[in-house]
């Protein structure tokens, strides 16, 4: 594959308490399977607050949708939660179309994510 | 080679040499056999099969190289291994009998042990070879398997659709669907709830492949009419039956589909069309908003619904009815219609799709299929689609 395309990569940092996975890029059916697989290794360590940073991904597809719908049911199993952060303009859209923003508590960055969770 | 023994075909026109080289292999289990002259040692290789073949440059006729050549040339020597034994010993010699596909080269008078060595060695690479093209034989075979698998699959899931316009008062079916891959996870049906009522269920299971597609049979024996509740409920009185609203059948879905069942989740709009008064129940489930078109060219997002079914949290889904007149069309559509990406990275998008199917002049289905199709190919050449595409198109007709 010589296809030049950006692909995901995902980076994982904690803020106080918080498990941060930052995204960038587009999270697809080709990087979701590592994204996946960053989040069951947060939830088998038994944290209960992740934050997915979205600030540079740039394109989300079903696939990645349905890895963050089965952490999220991963994570509510043990009491935990996940809140979406700093959602991009070109994810956005796709967010309110599938009306995730009913299911996930949004917050607007990497400090207001950590109130959220202290505030639950 | 396996557990028959590797056979060498010795060439070489002096018999005194050809009898040197057979007392050293005799030592090993190989089987001999010999050639006076290139043409001979051509008639041997077409009828044996050759593990290895020793070969003499200088020979009457046709010469080693031109052997090697011609060896070569056959598929089923493709892979032999050659090495030539020769009496000249000059770089440009060794270099000639390497291009013209020789293996390696030995100079007379040779080593013994060094000969053996060089034997073994090429017999070895030989063999793994052979077990590497016989693994890469097993596995096209299972390809193959999987593709004859995977257009049964295709072949299941297209029985799935609706084989026929279904025969609604009032109101024409129509609809397009073009998987990505053989199989995808698109479904769309029609189900006749009663006299009266049909129910409309497009869903887009994320993924494609067997196991989006596998999702969506399931979905559609779900949905079937004659399977239990779901559709509609059995009641005591008169009809006996009550037809289940798009949020109810929701409930019902979200309660049989969590996203960890099949690690799949799917977006879903179902809809009740009541023949008889026109109207149109819908729910949205994360699925991009049906669109009504009016014959004056106006339209409206059909947007009422909730997220993802199966999360297992008690999400309210809202529905809403929108009365359909003669000449309104609803289009029911998957994202594959629009996310479709150009070398820029851009999104064709919703609004260029809804554009387009909002700018109706009297146009059928099929011809505005092609004319999104050629919208799509203007705004991403040669960009394959990366989604099944799924759309489907309601129209309200003069009874």
């Amino acid at each position: 594959m010589t296809e030049k395309v950006a692909t995901t990569s995902h980076a994982r940092r904690t803020v106080e308490d918080v498990e941060f996975i930052d995204i960038s890029n587009r999270f697809n059916a080709e990087s979701a399977p590592s994204i996946r697989h960053s989040l069951q290794e947060i939830v088998n360590a038994n944290n209960k607050k992740i934050a997915i940073n979205l600030e540079n991904a740039t394109f989300v597809d079903s696939v990645a949708l349905s890895v963050l719908l089965s952490g999220m049911k991963a994570v509510s199993g043990i009491g935990g939660e996940i809140i979406l952060v700093n959602i991009s303009e070109a994810v956005r859209p796709i967010i309110e179309l599938t009306c995730l923003h009913r299911v996930f508590r949004i917050a607007d960055d990497d400090s207001s994510a950590v109130a959220k969770f202290e505030s639950s | 080679m396996g557990s028959t023994k590797p056979s060498i075909l010795i060439v070489d026109d002096f018999a005194v040499n050809r009898k040197l080289l057979k007392g050293l292999l005799s030592r090993e289990p190989y089987l001999l056999l010999e050639s006076v002259s290139g043409e001979e040692a051509l008639e041997v290789a077409s009828k044996e099969e050759l593990d290895l073949v020793l070969l003499d440059v200088v020979l009457p006729g046709i010469d080693g190289y031109e052997v090697c050549r011609r060896l070569r040339a056959q598929s089923q020597h493709e892979d032999v291994p050659i090495v030539f034994i020769s009496i000249k010993s000059e770089v440009n010699e060794k270099v000639k009998g390497l291009e013209v596909g020789g293996n390696d080269f030995l100079s007379k008078p040779f080593d013994g042990s060094e000969v053996l060595a060089r034997v073994k060695t090429h017999l070895k690479v030989r063999e793994l070879t052979q077990s590497l093209k016989r693994a890469n034989h097993h596995l096209r075979d299972k390809q193959r398997q999987l593709e004859k698998d995977l257009a049964s699959a295709a072949l299941i899931q297209r029985s799935l659709l609706p084989n026929c316009a279904p025969d609604i008062s009032g109101l024409e079916v129509t609809w397009k669907f073009e998987p990505s891959t053989k199989v995808g996870g698109d479904i769309f049906n029609a189900l006749r709830l009663d006299e009266t009522h049909w129910g409309f269920f497009v869903a887009d299971v994320s993924g494609h492949g067997i196991s989006s597609a596998m999702v969506t049979v399931s979905l559609s024996q779900t949905l079937s009419p004659q399977y239990g509740n779901i559709v509609k409920k059995k009641t005591l009185d008169h009809p006996h039956h009550r037809i289940k609203s798009p949020v109810e059948v929701f409930k019902e879905l979200d309660r049989l589909y969590p996203v960890d069942r099949f690690d799949k989740s799917f977006t879903a709009c179902y809809m009740v069309y009541d023949a008889d008064t026109g109207q149109l129940d819908y729910s949205n489930a994360a699925h991009p908003p049906p669109l009504l078109v009016r014959p004056d060219g106006s339209s409206k997002k059909l947007e009422a619904g909730g997220s993802f079914l199966g999360l297992g949290i008690d999400l309210v889904f809202e529905q809403d009815t929108v009365k359909l007149e003669p000449g309104d069309r609803v289009y029911v559509y998957t994202d594959g219609l629009y996310e479709i990406f150009n070398s820029r990275e851009e999104e064709f998008g919703l609004e260029r799709l809804n554009e387009l199917l909002a700018s109706r002049d009297g146009v059928d289905l099929d011809e505005l299929w092609t004319k999104i199709k050629a919208e799509l190919a203007d705004f991403a050449p040669g960009a394959l689609p990366r989604d099944d595409i799924t759309l489907v198109c309601l129209e309200a007709k003069e009874e």
